[in-house]
């Protein structure tokens, strides 16, 4: 399936997504969650390496809205009414996408280093 | 700290502050609570946080400029101005501020450049100074930079760019007259 490209929202269009950015969408696979919620399970993912700033992740999720990868919506339970972020069907799909090249990837490395070792 | 975070969110476009910047601040305020009282931490926050709204204020004007796909860019050979376009505020702030960096800037490289041959009487300051060709080309890109959206804007004042929208299918014809 070919990876969305997140500017133009293309179908046709391929190309790979920040390290970041599949973080971001990685934490709402099981859940939505709010802004700090995304902050907090980026760096639980990835062992503290990506750490973003609250300006970039805005940033990302401004981009995601717009792409329609991810959509925002008003938590009722929480008394400050906070906005949360979930997946799309559209999203989902481009995750998937993804993590199957980049699974492609690692494999063919894998089978390089392998045979050059 | 806070204040200072207030005041970078008013660098951002209206649209992108009026949808996100409580929640930002919301966010800010969580991370800062999970500080603990060290001043170290405190200024790596401060820092990243303050260097990030920047950051992403620029990123963000930076797409207002972005030509939508749906239209035709410059790559087709034909012009395009965004019908929504609207020069904001906070662009001119971000832009002064930074003109007022590259101003710093060349005062102090300016400084180091005289110190250097104060202190060095033997050494012998060339007359170029590429500060000041940064300076000419930086101008030149600017007057460059004025003209094409000076045409543009006639263009645009033209609604030139309007007839290339006209569906002349859906216009009424008109009426056959009968003559003898």
């Amino acid at each position: 399936m070919p990876l969305h490209d997140m500017s133009q929202g293309d179908p046709m269009a391929s190309s790979p997504i920040s390290e970041p950015v599949f973080f971001i969408l990685l934490s709402l696979v099981s859940q939505p969650r709010h802004g700090y919620a995304i902050l907090q399970e980026t760096e639980r993912m990835s062992d503290g390496r990506v750490r973003l700033s609250t300006g970039t992740l805005y940033g990302a999720l401004h981009r995601l809205l717009e792409d329609k990868w991810i959509e925002r919506f008003a938590e009722k339970e929480t008394a400050r009414g906070k906005q949360s972020y979930r997946l799309t069907s559209l999203g989902r799909r481009n995750l998937q996408a993804e993590a199957s090249r980049l699974k492609h990837l690692a494999q063919v490395a894998n089978r390089l280093i392998r045979t050059e070792a | 700290m806070f204040l200072l975070f207030r005041s970078l969110l008013l660098l951002y476009p209206t649209t992108y502050r009026a949808k996100f910047a409580g929640e930002m601040l919301s966010v800010l305020t969580d991370r800062r609570a999970d500080l603990q009282h060290r001043p170290v931490r405190h200024i790596l926050f401060f820092a990243r946080e303050s260097g990030g709204l920047v950051l992403g204020a620029l990123r963000e004007h930076l797409r207002q400029f972005r030509v939508p796909q749906q239209f035709p860019s410059f790559t087709n050979r034909r012009s395009f101005m965004r019908s929504d376009f609207r020069f904001p505020k906070s662009t001119v702030t971000l832009m002064t501020l930074i003109l007022l960096c590259i101003i710093v800037a060349i005062e102090k490289a300016e400084s180091i450049q005289r110190s250097i041959a104060a202190t060095n009487p033997g050494t012998s300051v060339d007359n170029f100074s590429i500060v000041g060709t940064l300076f000419s080309l930086l101008l030149l890109v600017a007057a460059i930079a004025l003209i094409v959206w000076a045409v543009l804007f006639a263009f645009r004042r033209t609604g030139l760019h309007r007839l290339e929208r006209l569906d002349f299918s859906k216009a009424p014809r008109p009426k056959a007259t009968l003559t003898n």
